[in-house]
C-alpha cells in the first residue's frame, strides 16, 4: 500500500514538473513576397470603377485603419484599351476615405469585347488583365418576403432567363447590406454567418432556361437590401467559387491553402467587368 | 492494368500451380534417394513452449544453414559430402537466447524440434553468438531492406510517458519517419502514411493509433516481434506501396502460467498466459487502459475525458506433430465524449468520439511433408469510426468504417538448402461505408444526410518465388505476384515482378541489388495539414485507379565479426502513380462525395540509408541515417509543377543504445534528429471584394510545401532496475526523461504580437517529461 502511495506522490509531482517544462518555440523567418498590385473593379452603366491596391505581409496589423488605407495605390498609371482605343482612368480624390479608386468612362460596352487593363505604379511591377462585358440580364424577377418558418429571415424568391441556352453560362446573384452580424446567439440559434452573400449558378445544372429558386438571408423587417444580378464568365465564377470554398466553416477549420485564380498578369486580384442588374428593396414585413 | 485474356491465362496457370503444388512436393519427399536426409522441426522457447521465428540453424563446420519461417519451422537438406560422417552437430540459435548444439545421426530423415532456453534463465552455456549467426545469415540471404525487432529487446528503450511502442520504435529506424512529433504516423522511404501495411497475426490494422496517433494499437505485454519490410519484398507481401510492417502477438506460454503488466503516467497494461492444456494448448490475454486525461486533470490541466483500451487475446491447439491451430484477436476502442467544460458547468452540447479496431485471425498450419509447411488463414478485420454531436435538439452523427473478411494460403516448400520456395493464394472482400452523415433539422441545412454507400472491392493475390543459391556467391530470390481488385464497373489486373539479389563479395561483404512492383487497392484520403484517425479509407472505384510503384535499391553489407556489428548502406529509388490528393479548398471531414474532391498524381522518391546494429554485448543498439528526397506532382496543385512532398525530410539521424551496467541495471537513451517538414506558407496577403461587396482578406501562399520547418532533435533517457528473474515475482523501475534538453519539436507555425508588432514562432508540442512506471512478472513453478 505504501508502494502505491508512494508512486502517485511521484507521479503527481512528475506531472507538475512537466506542465512547467513546455519548451521555448523556434524562431522562424519565412520569406515574404514583394508587394504587387491588386485589381478590384466593377462596371457600371458607362463606367468601370477600378480599386487598385497592393499585396503586403502576412504579418501587417490589418486592424490598424491607416494602414489599411496606405494599401491604396495613389498615383497610379491605369489604362483601358477597348475596341482600339485606349482610355486613361482618372483617379478619384482621396476624400473616399480611400486612395486608389479610379473611374474610365467607357461608353456603350458591347458584350464580349475584349477590354485590357494595363497599370503601373512607382516601386510595384506593372500588371495587365483582360476581360470582356457580357449582356445586361433586364428580365430579373424576384420578390422579397420575411420568412414565413423563421422570422430571422428574408427570403428571396427569383426568376431569370438564361441568355443563351444554346451556350454554357454562369451567373451570380448578390444581396448586402442586411442586418448587423449575428454569429451564435446561444447554441441553439446556429445560423449563415453572413448577412450579405452571394450564390453562383451554372447553367448546365438548370434544365430549363429559366433559373429559379429562393436565397435566405438574415434581415429584419424594413431593412433595405441591395440586390444586384450579373452574368459572368467562367474565369470569374471559378474565383468566386475558390471564394466560396475558402470562406467556408470547414475551410476555417483545416487552415488548408487555397490559391486563388486571378486574371491579373504580374499582380492578384480579378478584374472585371460584367454589367450588373442593380435593385435596392425594402424588406416586407 | 485493364482485365485482358492474358491476365485470365496467368491467373489459371498460377492457380493451376497452387492448386496441385501440395501433392507435386508432398511427394517430392517419398521420391528422395538415400543419399539425401532432411532434418526438420521446430524451434522454441524452452520456457514457455511458444515458436521463435526466424531462429537460425546451422550444420557446424561448414556453410550449411538456414532459419525457421513465422511459424518456427525449419528444414534442412542434406546431400552430397556431409553425409560421409556419421552424425552432424547442428547449432541453434537466437537472440537473447541461449545457443544450442544437438547431435545427429545421419541414418535417416528426422524430426527434431530443438526448444531454447532465455539468456536470463540459463541452464546449460553454449558460448556461441546468436547475434553473429544471425549476422551471417542475413548477409547470406537475398533480403535486404528488412529488419526485425523482437519486443523484449527493445522495451527498456525511453518513451514518451514511459510506454514503450513499437511502432516509435520502427520510426527510429532508418527509412522511416514520424509524421509529427511524438505520434504514430510512419513515412517509409517517401511514401505516404497510408502506403504502410500493417498486419497483426496476419489482419490488417486500418489505424495503428490511439489518443490521435500518441500511442500505437500494440500493447507491448501481447506483441513478440516485428517484421518491418521497406523494399526487395518478397511476393508473398504485397497490398501497400511502401513497407509491410508484419506484427506478432505472443502464442501463450504451453508450460506454466504466467502474468505480466505495467503501471504507467499515462496508461497501465495487463498480460496473463498458460496453458490450457499442458505442451498441447494455451492461451493469452492482454490489456490495456490509458487515464491519460485524469492525470492530466489531477495536475491542473483542463483536458476533456478521452481514453482508450484494447484488448488482446489468442489461444493455439497442437492437434499433433502435422497440424496445429492458432486464434488471435484485437479489439480496441477510442472513447471522447465531451459534455460539460473544465469547470464541470454544462456547455449544451454532446459531443461523442468512438474509434473502434476489430481483428480475427484463424490460422491452421499443417506440415505436409518434412519439406513441405503450409498455413491457411481466415482473416476478419472491422474498423469503424463515428462522430456524435447534440446541439440542443439537434444532432449529428457522422460515421465511417471498413469491413473486411478474407482467405489466405501460404506454403512453404524447402526443396534443398539451396532453394526455398513460397506459394500461395489470397482473397479479401472489402466492405466500405465512408462518411455517413446524418443530421436533423436546421443542420440539415448546412450538412445534408447523405445516402448512405456501401463500396465493395474484391481484392486477390496469387504468388509465388524461390530464394535460390545459385553459385556460392550468388543468390536470388524471384517471383512474382499477380494481383488484382474487382470492383463495381471494372476489374483490374497487374503482374508484380519481385527480383532480388545477393552477391558475396567476401565472408564478411555482400552486395545486394533488387526490384519490386507493388499495387495498391485502396487510399487513404487524408488533408494534408492534419492526419487523423478520421482520415478516410476509400477504395478504388471505375474513376479512382490504384496506386503503384517500383522500387529499386542496391546496398552493401558489411560483417565486423569482433564486434558483432553490421553495417550496411542501402539506396533506392522509388516511383509512384496513383496517388490521391484532395483539390484546394475541398471539405475534407463532412463530404460523402468524395471522387468529385479528388485528385491523382505521381510521386518520386530516393535516397541512401546508413545503419550500424549491434544486438549482442553489454552495449546493444543502433545507428541510422536517411538523406532522402521525396516530391509530388498532381496537375490540379502547384499549377501541375512538382512540390516536395510534406515529408520531405533530408536529413534523419537516430542513435539508439542501451547500457547494461550489471544484470539487472540497464541505462538507454536515445537522440533523434530530423529535418523540419515542409508546409505552404503564407507569403503575402491582399484586400478583395466579393459581389456581394464584402471586403476579404485574399491569403498569398508560397509554392507547396516549398518552405521547412525548423530540424528538430531530442535526447530521451531511462533507467531501469530490473528485478530478479529467478523469483516467482519480480518487479522492474523504470524511469526516464523524454526530450531531456527540453528542445522544441515544430509542428506548427503560430503568428505571435511581438510589441507593436508580429513574427513567427514553431511551437513544440512536448517538453522535458519525466516518466516513472513499474512492471511485474509472476510466473508459476518459480520459488
Amino acid at each position: 500500500m505504501k508502494q502505491i502511495y508512494t508512486t502517485l506522490f511521484w507521479t503527481l509531482l512528475l506531472m507538475t514538473l512537466f506542465t512547467s517544462c513546455k519548451p521555448k518555440p523556434l524562431e522562424i523567418d519565412i520569406p515574404e513576397e514583394s508587394p504587387k498590385i491588386v485589381v478590384n473593379s466593377f462596371a457600371a452603366e458607362g463606367y468601370i470603377v477600378l480599386y487598385l491596391t497592393k499585396s503586403f505581409s502576412p504579418l501587417a496589423d490589418t486592424a490598424d485603419q491607416d494602414f489599411v488605407k496606405s494599401l491604396g495605390i495613389a498615383g497610379a498609371d491605369a489604362k483601358l484599351i477597348y475596341k482600339g482605343t485606349t482610355i486613361s482612368f482618372e483617379e478619384l480624390p482621396d476624400s473616399l476615405e480611400a486612395n486608389g479608386v479610379y473611374l474610365a468612362q467607357v461608353d456603350n460596352l458591347a458584350p464580349n469585347e475584349t477590354i485590357t487593363l494595363e497599370a503601373s505604379a512607382d516601386g510595384l511591377p506593372p500588371i495587365k488583365a483582360t476581360t470582356s462585358a457580357l449582356p445586361l440580364i433586364e428580365d430579373f424577377d424576384f420578390e422579397l418576403v420575411r420568412n414565413p418558418f423563421d422570422s430571422a429571415y428574408a427570403t428571396l424568391f427569383y426568376s431569370f432567363n438564361d441568355v443563351n441556352v444554346h451556350a454554357h453560362n454562369y451567373y451570380a446573384i448578390a444581396i448586402s447590406g442586411g442586418k448587423e452580424e449575428e454569429i451564435f446567439q446561444g447554441v441553439d440559434t446556429l445560423r449563415d454567418l453572413n448577412t450579405s452573400k452571394y450564390v453562383l449558378f451554372d447553367d448546365l445544372e438548370y434544365p430549363y432556361a429559366t433559373i429559379d429558386g429562393a436565397i435566405n438571408i438574415l434581415a429584419d423587417p424594413y431593412d433595405t437590401l441591395n440586390i444586384s444580378l450579373a452574368q459572368i464568365n467562367q474565369e470569374y465564377y471559378k474565383y468566386l467559387q475558390v471564394s466560396q470554398k475558402a470562406g467556408s466553416f470547414f475551410s476555417s477549420i483545416t487552415k488548408e491553402p487555397i490559391n486563388y485564380p486571378s486574371n491579373v498578369e504580374g499582380g492578384y486580384g480579378f478584374f472585371n467587368a460584367f454589367l450588373p442588374y442593380f435593385a435596392r428593396v425594402v424588406v416586407r414585413e | 492494368m485493364v482485365f485482358s485474356i492474358r491476365y485470365a491465362q496467368q491467373i489459371f496457370l498460377l492457380s493451376l500451380l497452387l492448386l496441385t503444388a501440395p501433392l507435386v512436393f508432398a511427394g517430392d519427399v517419398s521420391l528422395d534417394p538415400p543419399t539425401k536426409v532432411v532434418i526438420s522441426g521446430k524451434v522454441k522457447d524452452a520456457d514457455t513452449g511458444e515458436d521463435l521465428l526466424f531462429a537460425t540453424v546451422s550444420v557446424v563446420g561448414t556453410t550449411i544453414g538456414t532459419t525457421t519461417n513465422e511459424y518456427g519451422f525449419y528444414s534442412l537438406t542434406l546431400t552430397g559430402d556431409v553425409l560421409a560422417q556419421a552424425e552432424i552437430k547442428l547449432l541453434y540459435t537466437y537472440l537473447g537466447y541461449v545457443s544450442s548444439e544437438k547431435k545427429v545421426p545421419l541414418a535417416a530423415s528426422v524430426q527434431l524440434d530443438v526448444a531454447l532456453s532465455p539468456e536470463s534463465t540459463k541452464i546449460e552455456e553454449v558460448v556461441v553468438s546468436a547475434s553473429k549467426q544471425k549476422q551471417k545469415e542475413e548477409l547470406k540471404s537475398a533480403e535486404m531492406s528488412t529488419i526485425r525487432l523482437q519486443m523484449k529487446a527493445v522495451k527498456n528503450l525511453p518513451s514518451l510517458g514511459g510506454e514503450v511502442d513499437l511502432v516509435k520504435v520502427v520510426q527510429l529506424l532508418p527509412g522511416v519517419t514520424s509524421g509529427n512529433q511524438g505520434t504514430t504516423g510512419m513515412l517509409v522511404r517517401g511514401g505516404s502514411a497510408d502506403q504502410n501495411l500493417v498486419l497483426l497475426d496476419e489482419a490488417t490494422v486500418y489505424n495503428v493509433g490511439h489518443l490521435f496517433g500518441f500511442f500505437s494499437v500494440f500493447n507491448s505485454e501481447a506483441i513478440r516481434d516485428v517484421t518491418m519490410v521497406k523494399g526487395a519484398f518478397g511476393a508473398n507481401y504485397g497490398g501497400r506501396l511502401s513497407s509491410i510492417l508484419d506484427v506478432r502477438m505472443k502464442e501463450g506460454n504451453l508450460q506454466n502460467y504466467h502474468a505480466q503488466g505495467g503501471i504507467g503516467l499515462l496508461a497501465s497494461r495487463i498480460m496473463l498466459e498458460g496453458p490450457i492444456k499442458k505442451e498441447e494448448a494455451s492461451f493469452v490475454v492482454a490489456a490495456r487502459r490509458s487515464y491519460v486525461d485524469h492525470v492530466l486533470r489531477a495536475a491542473g490541466l483542463k483536458v476533456p475525458p478521452y481514453y482508450f483500451y484494447d484488448l488482446n487475446a489468442k489461444a493455439n491447439y497442437i492437434l499433433n506433430e502435422h497440424n496445429r491451430l492458432f486464434y488471435s484477436f484485437y479489439y480496441g476502442q477510442d472513447k471522447l465524449s465531451l459534455s460539460k467544460d473544465a469547470d464541470e458547468e454544462d456547455i449544451g452540447i454532446n459531443f461523442g468520439f468512438n474509434l473502434n479496431n476489430l481483428t480475427n485471425t484463424l490460422r491452421w498450419n499443417h506440415l505436409f511433408s518434412q519439406k513441405l509447411f503450409s498455413n491457411f488463414s481466415l482473416i476478419h478485420t472491422n474498423f469503424a469510426y463515428d462522430i456524435l454531436g447534440t446541439l440542443g435538439n439537434k444532432n449529428i452523427f457522422v460515421g465511417s468504417s471498413i469491413f473486411d473478411l478474407g482467405a489466405k494460403l501460404d506454403f512453404d516448400y524447402f526443396r534443398n538448402n539451396s532453394n526455398h520456395i513460397r506459394f500461395g493464394a489470397s482473397v479479401v472482400s472489402h466492405h466500405f461505408k465512408p462518411n455517413v452523415v446524418s443530421t436533423s433539422q436546421s443542420l440539415r441545412k448546412i450538412l445534408p444526410n447523405s445516402k448512405p454507400q456501401n463500396l465493395i472491392s474484391n481484392e486477390f493475390a496469387v504468388y509465388a518465388h524461390s530464394d535460390k543459391d545459385f553459385t556460392k556467391w550468388l543468390r536470388v530470390k524471384y517471383g512474382a505476384r499477380l494481383t488484382g481488385s474487382l470492383v463495381t464497373g471494372k476489374t483490374y489486373v497487374d503482374v508484380e515482378p519481385r527480383l532480388a539479389l545477393r552477391v558475396l563479395l567476401s565472408e564478411n561483404d555482400a552486395l545486394k541489388l533488387s526490384v519490386s512492383k507493388m499495387n495498391q487497392y485502396m487510399h487513404r484520403v487524408s488533408s494534408s495539414s492534419v492526419s487523423l484517425p478520421t482520415d478516410l479509407w476509400y477504395p478504388i472505384t471505375q474513376n479512382i485507379t490504384p496506386q503503384s510503384s517500383y522500387l529499386y535499391s542496391g546496398g552493401l553489407e558489411h560483417l565486423f565479426e569482433t564486434y558483432k556489428t553490421k553495417v550496411g548502406i542501402e539506396a533506392y529509388y522509388k516511383t509512384m502513380t496513383g496517388l490521391i490528393e484532395f483539390k484546394e479548398g475541398a471539405n475534407v471531414i463532412f463530404n460523402n462525395n468524395f471522387e468529385a474532391e479528388l485528385l491523382q498524381g505521381k510521386g518520386t522518391s530516393y535516397g541512401y540509408e546508413f545503419f550500424v546494429k549491434r544486438d549482442e554485448g553489454r552495449f546493444t543498439g543502433w545507428v541510422g541515417y536517411t538523406l532522402a528526397w521525396a516530391t509530388r506532382q498532381f496537375d490540379g496543385l502547384n499549377k501541375g509543377k512538382e512540390f516536395p512532398s510534406k515529408f520531405d525530410r533530408r536529413h534523419v539521424i537516430s542513435l539508439v543504445g542501451s547500457y547494461h551496467f550489471s544484470k539487472r541495471l540497464i541505462g538507454s537513451a536515445v537522440w533523434e534528429y530530423q529535418s523540419g517538414a515542409r508546409f505552404t506558407a503564407q507569403v503575402g496577403q491582399h484586400v478583395a471584394f466579393d459581389p456581394a461587396y464584402n471586403v476579404n482578406l485574399i491569403p498569398i501562399y508560397s509554392d507547396r510545401n516549398a518552405i521547412s520547418l525548423s530540424p528538430s532533435h531530442r535526447l530521451d533517457v531511462s533507467l531501469t532496475w530490473k528485478g530478479r528473474t529467478d523469483r516467482r515475482f519480480s518487479g522492474d523501475w523504470s524511469v526516464g526523461i523524454y526530450n531531456l534538453y527540453n528542445y522544441a519539436q515544430p509542428y506548427k507555425i503560430k503568428v505571435v504580437k511581438d510589441g507593436n508588432s508580429f513574427r513567427y514562432t514553431q511551437p513544440g508540442l512536448f517538453g522535458l517529461l519525466p516518466s516513472i512506471s513499474y512492471n511485474f512478472n509472476f510466473t508459476q513453478n518459480k520459488k
